[in-house]
Order: C-alpha cells, then sequence, then structure tokens
C-alpha cells in the first residue's frame, strides 16, 4: 500500500541542505550539541535536550509531535554524569513520547506514548508498540517487539524487518511534502 | 547558590521559588488557585506541570526531582522524592518523604503515600526502601550542582523569583 501524502506549511518548518526537516515550533536546546545527519523531521512541540549531553540522529529519523528525546543520567558514588544519546538511522519515534535510552540502533520504531527510561539500550531493528514504558536499564534485543508496563518481550519481527522499517521511514520522508491542500 | 529558572518554563501565579531550585526549558508552575511553595534544590524538568486548581496551598520540601512532563496536584509533598515521567499526582494527594513514584503512575484523589515508599506498574504495586531519604537528597544535590552548571551556559535565565 502507497502511503498517504504528509503536508505541512512550509513556513514553519526550517528546510536544511542535509534535508533536515525541523519545526520552528520544537525546542532544540544547545544546537551546537545536535547533530542530525540528514533527512531528519522533528515535528512541533518535540524537544531535543543537546545541553545536558550531544545528542547524534542517524539519517531518515523521526521525531514525532510533542516528544522529547534528552540523554539519560546516572548516578555514580561520585555525582552523577550525562552521557550523550546516539541513535542510528531510520529511526522513527512517534508522538508523545519520552526518550531518555543510552542508545538506540538503526531501523527502530517506538510507538506513540512510549517511555524509554533512563539508560535503556534499544539495539538494531526493534520496535516498541504504542503506551509501552520501559524500565530503566532495560536492554531490546535485536529483531524483538517489546509492549506493556513495564514492557517485556512480546514476539519476534521477521527478518525482512529490515527492508520493510528503511521502505517504511524513506517513504514517510519522501511523503512529507510543503503544502497546505492536496492539488 | 540561587534558582535557576530557564526564560521557556511557564511560572505563573502566586508562586514562590527556593534556593537551589532548577526550572529547565518548557516546565510549568501554575498556581490559578493557591500559592506554590517550592523548598530548596528541587528539580522541575521539561513538560512537568505543578499547578494548584482548588483554594489551597501546594507545598514542596527540599531536594525533589519532577522528571519529564509529570503532573502534580497534591496538597503536600515532603523532601527528596522522585516523580519519575509522566506520573500523575492527583488533586487531594498527600506524598512523604524519600518516594519514588514510577512512570506513567496515577496517583489516585487523597491517596497518602508514606516515607520511602516506591510505587511502580498500572497495579499501583509499593514498596518501603530503607534510607531512600538519604540517598535521593544526595543525588538530587549532585543533580543540581551538574544542571547548575550546564544550564546558564545554553539557557536565558528568568530574574530569579526571591524566597
Amino acid at each position: 500500500m502507497e502511503p498517504q501524502d504528509v503536508l505541512y506549511n512550509e513556513t514553519t518548518y526550517l528546510n536544511f541542505k542535509s534535508g533536515n526537516k525541523v519545526s520552528r515550533q520544537s525546542v532544540l536546546c544547545a544546537i551546537q550539541n545536535i547533530q542530525l545527519a540528514g533527512k531528519t523531521i522533528v515535528k512541533p512541540g518535540a524537544i531535543l535536550r543537546g545541553d545536558l549531553a550531544a545528542v547524534k540522529m542517524g539519517r531518515f529519523c523521526f521525531v514525532g509531535d510533542h516528544s522529547i528525546v534528552r540523554p539519560p543520567y546516572k548516578r555514580f558514588k561520585g555525582g552523577i554524569a550525562f552521557f550523550p544519546l546516539t541513535v542510528g538511522d531510520y529511526v522513527h519515534i512517534e508522538e508523545g513520547c519520552v526518550v531518555q535510552a543510552a542508545s538506540i540502533g538503526s531501523y527502530v520504531h517506538i510507538g506513540k506514548n512510549c517511555i524509554i527510561s533512563k539508560r535503556c539500550i534499544l539495539k538494531d531493528c526493534c520496535q516498541i508498540e504504542d503506551g509501552s514504558i520501559l524500565a530503566p536499564d532495560t536492554v531490546v534485543p535485536p529483531y524483538s517487539v517489546f509492549a506493556g508496563q513495564p514492557a517485556r518481550f512480546v514476539r519476534e519481527l521477521p527478518e525482512s524487518a529490515v527492508a520493510v522499517l528503511r521502505k517504511q521511514a524513506v517513504e514517510y520522508y519522501r511523503h512529507f511534502t510543503p503544502g497546505l491542500t492536496t492539488s | 547558590m540561587s534558582a535557576i529558572v530557564c526564560l521557556d518554563a511557564e511560572v505563573s501565579g502566586n508562586v514562590v521559588i527556593g534556593d537551589g531550585c532548577m526550572i529547565q526549558p518548557r516546565a510549568s508552575i501554575i498556581a490559578s488557585g493557591g500559592a506554590i511553595v517550592l523548598g530548596c534544590g528541587n528539580i522541575v524538568e521539561e513538560r512537568a506541570l505543578l499547578a494548584t486548581s482548588e483554594d489551597f496551598v501546594l507545598k514542596i520540601g527540599n531536594h525533589n526531582v519532577f522528571e519529564v512532563a509529570c503532573r502534580v496536584e497534591s496538597r503536600s509533598i515532603g523532601d527528596a522524592n522522585i516523580i519519575e515521567p509522566r506520573a500523575v499526582l492527583s488533586p487531594g494527594s498527600v506524598i512523604g518523604s524519600g518516594c519514588v513514584i514510577g512512570a506513567g503512575v496515577i496517583i489516585p484523589p487523597n491517596a497518602i503515600i508514606r516515607d520511602c515508599t516506591t510505587v511502580w506498574g498500572p497495579q499501583l504495586s509499593e514498596r518501603i526502601v530503607e534510607g531512600a531519604i538519604e540517598a535521593n537528597t544526595l543525588a538530587a544535590t549532585r543533580h543540581a550542582d551538574i544542571l547548575a552548571r550546564t544550564l546558564p551556559k545554553f539557557h536565558r535565565m528568568k530574574q530569579a523569583d526571591q524566597a
């Protein structure tokens, strides 16, 4: 099935040469610490916290409305420290999520209203279903689907998932077109 | 150490912010009913909401951490608590000291949470953790120290309200 065009108002987005499309209504704290590799979409109301530690996102990523991406911290004996957050390519974060993971691999789909607690590690090619809450320090292995509160393994993804998730991400970006109404 | 209130944060109504509080961008403290009194060294993260709707004062102790997108409409909150992402403290609830309210937990109206309780999961499972007050106070102090160093580098500040 061909995905529908998602239309956006061109004046409310910043279009970068690298293909990033960042909404003017999003909050990017400390832009010098945020690295978007290209063709990444940041929707209105999203918050990326680069001031606490560096945030690095790959290509064809998507951060949905009102999602928050912030680097995690860990308590040590001598104090606490923030860690940089790395996100791979083709990562789709739906709306209303709170992401405090330590690292997110490539080909990851995070459903609506999820909470990815501190220092979770999401490996390549995995899926988190809508409304899940991942407990701190959870590791999500490749080709797995997690759901629930707290989120647990529910099923495996087929080997074709990489291709499917990559196609979804690329298609979403391709169909994210300027204009308010369809012609 | 003086309080830090980022310019992006929304503070309205009768709000008293104690020394060393860190109000991060896009946090809201809205006293549309009674006043909100924050003690020392509290950390309020982005999109957290502290609000009063009825005519009572919301008293918050020292060294609490209100994490991302939590919603607090309690009657009183003690010291050294951690309110995790998207937790909801309904109106009239009373929280002791050293409590941890887990991610996504909804504390019902007029509930009383005793000292050092950890609440988690959809069934509101509870557990008492000894020595939580000291541990949480220490962690919150260190957390505030780091924020006091990093936040002024990247954000514009509001003129701090005097306690």
